[in-house]
């Protein structure tokens, strides 16, 4: 309450900058408070249903169109190219919407290319947006695939807490073909993974978080 | 504007004497930064004023009462006051 009296009166008043609705933000202006870690930094603030908003538009906008056609690797003092796989397109995945150095060095030369697209760029060469991704094994009878895992709330251990992406589908959901609810009747299973050994000469390791039978 | 229904109203009337008015600057800064911000708008009694450059805004010739009292300005959390004059 602000009591005036008979008179000349004044009162300060200090702001608070809220910053903008990022869930209404289109691509172009979202990307920069991707990039300088200001989404990143207010990631669990946000409200959660935002934040569910938010993690679709960044992954239908940053994941979905990302199609990484062949990769290489230093090999024998030359370089060994290869046709990229699961594995691949999560570590090129989670090296922009992540934290690119949880899962591979800078100057390590482990190079990859826009599939249709000659150029080839570094892991960890763009910018990243920091936020909280895994690796997610899915693992079915006869049937093992690499996808990603972008954490939407703080219990790791609820499914529906996270959203899974790969490839073109940036909503992996139990039954589509990424994510076989079971196999032979065999029920599949699905995993968070944590990196213990960045990628070195197409190789890195993991333990596992969390996981569920579907 | 009074608006009146079927039946019975009542309004009460609270009357300044003259002289006995009050005048409200406000100034408005960055919580952060400390700066000041201008074309916030402030609203009182329905009175709508915007911050100039250097966050100040101005009401004149307000009267005893009570008053809601809102601030906003984009990007910033609004501030909602009462303000009371007696």
């Amino acid at each position: 309450m602000i009591s005036l009296i008979t008179g000349e009166n004044s009162t300060t008043f200090t702001m608070v900058e809220v910053g903008p609705d990022l869930t209404k933000l289109d691509k172009e202006q979202l990307y920069p408070y991707l990039t300088s870690g200001y989404v990143a930094d207010r990631w669990w603030d946000l409200p959660s249903r935002n934040r569910r908003i938010l993690a679709q538009n960044i992954i239908d906008w940053w994941s979905v169109p990302f199609k990484v056609g062949r990769y290489k690797y230093p090999y024998n003092g030359g370089w060994r190219e290869r046709r990229a796989d699961c594995s691949i397109g999560v570590v090129a995945r989670m090296s922009i919407i992540g934290d690119w150095e949880t899962i591979c060095t800078r100057g390590e030369y482990y190079l990859a290319s826009w599939e249709g697209h000659a150029d080839w760029y570094e892991f960890g060469d763009r910018s990243c947006f920091y936020l909280p991704c895994y690796i997610v094994k899915v693992q079915g009878y006869g049937f093992n695939h690499g996808i990603c895992g972008l954490q939407l709330d703080k219990d790791m251990t609820i499914f529906d807490n996270w959203l899974f992406f790969q490839y073109d589908n940036g909503n992996i959901r139990p039954g589509d073909w990424q994510m076989p609810i079971e196999l032979e009747g065999v029920r599949t299973f699905v995993s968070i993974e944590r990196t213990t050994k960045k990628l070195k000469a197409n190789s890195m390791n993991y333990e596992t978080i969390t996981e569920w039978e579907l | 504007m009074i608006e009146l229904k079927t039946g019975e109203n009542e309004t009460e009337f609270v009357m300044s004497r003259e002289g006995e008015e009050a005048n409200w600057t406000i100034v408005v800064i960055d919580k952060e930064t400390g700066r000041s911000i201008d074309r916030a708008r402030a609203t009182l009694r329905g009175e709508v004023k915007y911050t100039n450059s250097e966050g100040l805004a101005y009401f004149q010739g307000i009267r005893k009462g009570t008053y809601p009292f809102v601030l906003i300005k984009e990007g910033y959390e609004t501030i909602r006051d009462t303000v009371v004059y007696r």
